[in-house]
């Protein structure tokens, strides 16, 4: 991952969002994401993080400045990208290999190929047998995984995480962690995460983005310097110690 | 299992009771049985009288059931519409509620004039009376979708069309079947009512509200009885049908059908 070429999978110029009634929830933000990065956007309540997701994707305007997704503009670029919200996101008519397989039926996949493709997602997830139940049987955990699936499903060059793993437990969290880099280092996506946890910040992500409150001005910006293979022992050491120590500082002095 | 015989037993245990208090009220006040008959009248009736009986009931169980079958029909189509725009909705709706609102036995008349009594009719009375819910509940299901899942649509570039009948149509249906419970209901009691002004003149090819209307004037009123028993048991086999197209369609997925032993 260290020594991937340096190109821009996500760009915003100067982006600001403001609501009807004047109010900027996003002000003036530049970022850049890097292919293969895993960027987490941390803040208070209200800073605005969801906001930026949403403007990667196309699903809500920016009201001035630029942003470009693998050099297209956000909607240009939404067959690149996946998105994962925060309550997984089934469809509960649907039994879990149909869920897994929406994105692929949207784009106009064959049966065979997206049932081929949905199954071996779901292997991947370890949902294979729970492939033909229904979302209501599902814990919330296990939820969130076919929401994964469904997410690599169609090979997506950027993953973009509203908060995915807030309403979990902490062992389901941390297990869905571990996964989700486990995958990383399989498909090579790009990421853009957003969650409370600077703790969890810390053991996903390659760069972290402390953003102020209210304005959504990047207050810091921390390299997360720990090597690329993580485990879950990681989270035992002093330098996970000391990193999450840093983030949590930062946060501090942007909520002050 | 043992809950629910427990229930039933309960249930018939107050019929019992009704029929009983019935009896002795007969017996205490010696009431004349044109005024009240006795059970065992109302019993005798229904056997003296079963097939003319069974033949109206056929009529306005058709009647009910084809006014119904035709406000799903255009009930949906209807919302289907609604769903498209927030300004169709608005400039539209407040007719629906005129088809709620409008009284039965004042349009009943018209109808007659139009299409001249018979039992299509009386399936078109039935049909604009139960045609209120159907809109309003499948409307509601077809727009209250969780942002979210708009948004996943989105994100895979989902044509109006996907998102009409992949996303909305499916969480419209738990809605819809509400609509159709209680369109159901109010189809059986419109034919019925239908009928005393609209149905068939000739005798014995008249439905349920007919068969009242006649039973009434002859002061048969043991028959009558027999014939307002025969409507309950059409009102309740059309809410038994609309619980099994509900246990149908929602069993394997929807919350509202969730037994407590998958808890």
């Amino acid at each position: 991952m260290s020594n991937a070429p340096v190109v821009p999978q996500v760009e915003l110029v100067g982006v600001t969002k403001r609501y009807g009634d004047g109010r900027a929830v996003v002000d003036r933000l530049d970022l850049t994401v890097l292919k293969g990065e895993f960027v987490s956007l941390v803040g208070p309540s209200g800073c605005g993080k969801s906001t930026v997701l949403k403007l990667i994707a196309g699903l809500t305007a920016a009201t001035t400045g630029d942003i470009r997704v693998d050099g297209m503009t956000p909607k240009n670029a939404r067959e690149t990208i996946s998105f994962i919200f925060q309550d997984a996101a089934l469809l509960p008519w649907r039994t879990v290999r149909q869920n897994a397989g929406l994105g692929l039926e949207l784009e106009g996949t064959s049966r065979d190929r997206r049932r081929e493709k949905s199954m071996a997602l779901l292997e991947l997830v370890s949902l294979a047998d729970v492939a033909d139940a229904y979302p209501r049987e599902l814990s919330g955990g296990m939820k969130m995984r076919v929401s994964i699936a469904r997410a690599l499903a169609t090979s997506p060059r950027l993953l973009l995480m509203d908060e995915p793993f807030a309403a979990l437990d902490e062992i389901s969290r941390d297990h869905l962690n571990e996964e989700l880099l486990r995958l990383r280092a399989e498909q090579n996506w790009t990421a853009v995460f957003v969650t409370h946890s600077v703790a969890e910040a810390v053991f996903l992500s390659t760069r972290i983005v402390v953003l102020a409150p209210s304005t959504g001005h990047i207050r810091a910006m921390l390299p997360v310097d720990l090597p690329a293979e993580r485990t879950s022992g990681l989270r035992a050491t002093p330098e996970f110690d000391s990193v999450v120590a840093r983030v949590s500082r930062a946060l501090r002095e942007a909520s002050a | 299992m043992r809950q629910r015989l427990i229930t039933m037993a309960n249930a018939l245990a107050v019929f019992a009771a009704l029929l009983a208090a019935w009896q002795l009220v007969i017996w205490i006040f010696q009431v004349p049985p044109f005024m009240l008959p006795s059970v065992v009248a109302v019993a005798r009736a229904v056997v003296t009288h079963f097939s003319s009986l069974a033949a109206a009931f056929a009529i306005t169980a058709a009647e009910a059931a084809g006014g119904l079958v035709a406000s799903i029909f255009f009930g949906v189509i209807i919302a289907l519409f609604f769903a498209q725009s927030r300004w169709v909705r608005r400039m539209l709706y407040p007719y629906t509620l005129l088809l709620q609102t409008v009284p039965i036995v004042a349009i009943a008349p018209l109808i007659l004039m139009w299409v001249g009594a018979g039992p299509e009719a009386v399936a078109l009375i039935a049909f604009i009376i139960s045609l209120a819910p159907i809109i309003a509940n499948t409307t509601q299901g077809l727009i209250s979708v969780e942002e979210n899942l708009v948004h996943l649509f989105l994100m895979y570039n989902a044509s109006r069309g996907q998102l009409l009948f992949k996303l909305r149509l499916p969480n419209a249906v738990p809605y819809l079947l509400v609509g159709v419970r209680i369109a159901s209901g109010i189809a059986v009691i419109g034919a019925i009512t239908g009928e005393l002004y609209a149905g068939s003149s000739r005798v014995g090819k008249g439905g349920l509200g007919y068969s009242i209307l006649y039973a009434s004037t002859q002061l048969q009123t043991d028959y009558l009885f027999a014939l307002v028993l025969a409507a309950t048991v059409l009102g309740f086999g059309f809410f038994f049908v609309v619980k099994v197209l509900e246990w149908y369609f929602l069993h394997r997925w929807h919350e509202s059908t969730r037994t407590p032993e998958m808890e």
